[in-house]
């Protein structure tokens, strides 16, 4: 079957490749520079010639990642924007996540201050909005550069629970477990050498990059409590850092679940890396440090967890 | 043995284990006012469930949530039960409609 790629990609992008393989089609005895747009796979079949191979290997990849590029920014601008559904599911999931954590300070001890209470449910919605975001936002730019569109889908019962454990903690437990996420296949975008729809292994590094946000978001803002320490900063620290930590767990929806049928060696890297990221920048430790000490440590134990369980059962 | 009869026997097993929980969740609640939200949340969740089981009905679902409800009106000490059942009620209806409505929509797993 004959795939054409000139209806769903921009002009933009079909320029630009076909200008690179104007460059050198008529050097190469190539086809036609249309026939070679049909399939991105070509590009890397002749890169394996001998005619001039590392000068067309400089020029293809660079080429290659500038339509990427290119590619990526054009998907962004298509499909980044966050679907009715979708939106109503984020504010029910930010109004609630916010209630939760801004539980206890509805005022003093047990005197009720509206007022402050209000002020006080007011930052922790923006800090829940702008941690969601960054969240899910490195999910769907992750997404969209695979070749999937992410969509956010609100977690109803997990809402509810933290809402209910919220209620019987006073506020002192916070259960951050707002929802999941689904892909759609970008069928039209896909280009070149993978077109064989969704699987485990793209949807768990699709995860993976939602907590890992967290925690880089989480870090930056202890770089800047260096400077500038307040409460507020500290909330936001904190908030993330939970935020990722619960995310990483196992369960359905959660990006842990998908994380752990994208690979359990995968798991086994990603769990302890955000979990001792996450310690290490909650107490008082540079972040360089926690950093460098959470990768080591992560590596250690992904080592560990093949050598003394996943070993066995690769062996035929 | 155990795997059997969880397997066999799970709605008797989750009877079980939400009675206790909803008898420790009931004792933990520190007001009345917070007992009824708490059985509000719980009965907007099992709304949730009876609409997610509405084309396949599954009688040991229902099994479950009446074990939570009965859990939870055992370890009731702040508020009245028969507001209990009543919030009860009106959570999974409410949230049973939002749902069936497409006002609310959501993922189980």
């Amino acid at each position: 079957m004959k795939v054409s790629w000139q209806s769903c990609l921009p002009n933009q992008t079909l320029n630009f490749i076909y200008k690179s393989f104007l460059l050198f089609h008529g050097e190469l005895n190539l086809p036609h520079p249309s026939f070679a747009m049909q399939e991105r796979v070509f590009y890397l079949r002749l890169s394996t010639k001998p005619v001039k191979t590392i000068y067309l290997n400089i020029i293809f990849t660079k080429n290659l990642f500038m339509a990427e590029i290119v590619d990526l920014i054009d998907k962004i601008k298509r499909y980044y924007k966050f679907t009715p559904s979708e939106l109503k599911g984020l504010v029910i999931s930010i109004i609630v996540v916010a209630f939760i954590i801004s539980f206890n300070d509805w005022g003093v001890g047990s005197v009720f201050d509206a007022k402050a209470g209000l002020l006080n449910f007011f930052n922790a919605i923006l800090i829940v909005a702008l941690s969601f975001l960054v969240h899910l936002s490195a999910q769907r730019v992750w997404a969209l550069a695979t070749g999937y569109r992410h969509e956010f889908q609100m977690w109803g019962i997990g809402l509810g629970v933290a809402l209910v454990l919220s209620f019987i903690t006073n506020g002192r437990a916070w259960l951050i477990i707002p929802g999941g996420f689904i892909v759609h296949h970008l069928a039209g975008h896909r280009l070149g050498w993978f077109r064989y729809g969704i699987n485990y292994w793209a949807i768990g590094l699709i995860a993976f990059v939602g907590p890992l946000a967290s925690i880089a978001f989480a870090a930056v803002f202890k770089s800047i409590s260096g400077f500038v320490s307040n409460a507020l900063i500290q909330k936001v620290i904190i908030f993330n850092v939970l935020y990722a930590v619960f995310s990483m767990l196992p369960v359905p929806p959660l990006d842990g679940s998908k994380i752990y049928f994208g690979g359990r060696m995968l798991y086994a890297f990603a769990l302890p890396a955000i979990v001792v990221a996450g310690i290490l920048l909650y107490i008082d430790i540079a972040v360089w440090i926690a950093a460098l000490s959470s990768f080591l440590i992560a590596v250690i134990l992904w080592l560990l967890y093949y050598v003394f369980f996943e070993k066995d059962y690769w062996r035929v | 043995m155990a795997g059997e009869f969880l397997f066999r026997d799970w709605a008797q097993f989750f009877f079980f284990v939400l009675m206790v929980a909803g008898i420790i969740i009931a004792l933990a609640a520190p007001s009345a006012v917070i007992s009824y939200m708490v059985i509000f949340i719980s009965g907007m969740m099992a709304g949730r469930v009876m609409y997610w089981r509405q084309k396949r009905f599954h009688f040991a679902y229902y099994i479950v949530m009446v074990g939570f409800l009965i859990g939870y009106l055992i370890g009731t000490y702040y508020g009245s039960r028969k507001v209990i059942v009543i919030l009860f009620a009106l959570g999974a209806f409410l949230s049973y409609y939002l749902y069936d409505k497409k006002l609310l929509r959501d993922t189980l797993f």
